[in-house]
């Protein structure tokens, strides 16, 4: 394990940061800033809608399930978009119709109007801008992978704590129409801008993949690079690891949307005081940024299959003291402990992609994955309120988000040796 | 690039049915759809209980139908 650490070590120390390369994950990472924004920005505009419109939060909340569900199931479809036409154009669109979805949800004047503005359109913007950026990068290095996407998978977190501090002084000043509009104009301008200078492949730029020593076959046209993605992705569904990853996204997923909503409400129910309860939730969000941006490194570095692992195991079982304890210090001492693994659980799905099927375009198999993580945060985020409901209580919520994260573990362990690809015939792009 | 250049096209050669990733998949569909049916039945019949006049969705009804312990 040290000789790792120390080879993981060295190999930081060598890193080129002159290369293309950074430029895309540069790109990725302000388009993950974006993308991820709009789904956190809902928080702002619940009062501001309820006070101008007098809808009740509830109807409002539709919105948001809407948006969660068409993020969902186009996933794939944006995938697919990004293997046929290529990730910069995907963006493109996806560009589009944010700047749609922010501007008609600043002049919506019915419930209709916002659910189709805001769930529909929105939610078509937020697949079309975060599938593509994950596999483009991937393109980008044949090795560093993990760092390259460590990098963007951490602007999750950070970004749309930014934008919403940004949007929320805005929403002070301005009011909610106003900064829907603002922000929707300079969003777009900022990624036109990103746009210019993001290439889909090194060879529009007639670059190698980073840590790439020979030259790629290139394919001589279009059309016969697409049918061979196509060929490519038509193998991969018929291999355990497809099925199993998306399966592993999906247990994850429930495991910690669970815990995501159903935290302060099980705090609150104990006696502990909202503020407090909240700060839990704040302490977990900032320590899993560190651990979002350092697994996919350790994972690169090491072994992605047992570092996953151990982050599922982790996110199943520090969970578990959640439901014996009242004390606000042990909420926080498990909360520290628990956001260690939580980080890292969700963020090795692309190195694992590499590790399986080699160097190849992952869009359209990202996109699946991301279908059934998208999936999994619905149901979790649905079982805390069933349970309570029924219990009068949120333990046993805490008890099925648990047995779905171990299980998450436990199909890991099924998984093949990441050691080398699957079929020795996949060849490269 | 060595270990995916071994030949020109990607070949069905080593691909078998995904059994085991499949079988996985369908039971984590299973258990999830069973953990929501058990929890809509357990409070659709919480609610018949409290008040017999409760009018029950078709969503209730049908998981109260589907759940062997409710």
């Amino acid at each position: 394990m040290s000789s790792s650490l120390n080879k993981l070590k060295n190999s930081i120390s060598e890193i080129d940061f002159t290369h293309y390369g950074w430029v895309i994950v540069a790109v990725g990472a302000i388009a993950q800033m974006i993308g991820s924004a709009i789904r956190m920005a809902f928080g702002i505009i619940i009062d501001p809608l309820v006070e101008e419109f007098s809808w009740d939060p509830k109807s409002i909340g539709i919105a948001y399930a809407i948006m969660s569900i068409v993020t969902a199931f186009s996933s794939p479809i944006a995938g697919y978009s990004s293997t046929l036409i290529g990730a910069r154009k995907t963006m493109y669109i996806g560009l589009l119709l944010f700047l749609i979805g922010m501007l008609w949800t600043a002049l919506a004047s019915s419930i209709i109007e916002f659910y189709i503005s805001y769930g529909i359109i929105f939610g078509f913007a937020q697949s079309m801008f975060l599938v593509p950026v994950i596999p483009a990068v991937a393109v980008w290095f044949k090795t560093k992978l993990g760092l390259a996407t460590g990098l963007i998978i951490g602007m999750w977190s950070l970004g749309p704590a930014l934008v919403i501090q940004i949007m929320g002084i805005m929403l002070d000043n301005f009011g909610w129409q106003t900064t829907f509009i603002s922000s929707g104009v300079i969003g777009t301008l900022i990624m036109l801008v990103a746009l210019q200078y993001f290439r889909n492949t090194p060879s529009e730029k007639n670059l190698l993949p980073y840590g790439s020593e020979e030259i790629i076959n290139q394919k001589s046209t279009t059309s016969d690079s697409n049918n061979y993605s196509f060929n490519l992705q038509n193998i991969i569904y018929k291999t355990n690891a497809f099925w199993s990853l998306m399966n592993i996204h999906f247990l994850g997923c429930v495991g910690h949307a669970v815990i995501l909503i159903g935290l302060v409400p099980l705090m609150t129910s104990k006696g502990i005081s909202y503020t407090d309860s909240v700060f839990c939730l704040t302490l977990i969000m900032v320590i899993s940024m560190t651990t979002r941006f350092i697994t996919p490194i350790l994972g690169d570095g090491i072994n992605p299959k047992t570092i996953m692992f151990l982050a599922f195991l982790g996110q199943g079982l520090f969970v578990i003291p959640w439901a014996f304890t009242e004390s606000k210090w042990m909420f926080y001492l498990v909360g520290v402990l628990w956001s260690i693994p939580y980080g890292g659980e969700g963020t090795l799905f692309p190195i694992m992609n590499r590790r399986y099927y080699g160097f190849f375009p992952m869009d359209t198999t990202y996109g699946w994955q991301i279908l059934a993580a998208s999936l999994g945060m619905a149901l979790g985020g649905f079982i805390p309120g069933l349970v309570f409901e029924v219990t009068g209580g949120y333990e046993l919520a805490i008890w099925i988000s648990a047995f779905f994260s171990c299980f998450g573990a436990l199909v890991i362990l099924t998984l093949d040796s990441t050691k080398k690809v699957i079929s020795p015939s996949f060849d490269n792009l | 690039m060595n270990s995916m250049t071994n030949s020109s096209n990607p070949s069905k050669k080593n691909i078998m049915f995904p059994s085991k990733g499949l079988f996985l998949f369908l039971l984590s569909f299973i258990f999830s759809i069973t953990v929501l049916i058990y929890f809509f039945a357990w409070e659709s019949s919480n609610k018949i209980s409290q008040n017999k006049n409760y009018q029950v969705s078709w969503l209730e009804q049908g998981s109260i139908f589907l759940c062997p312990l409710h």
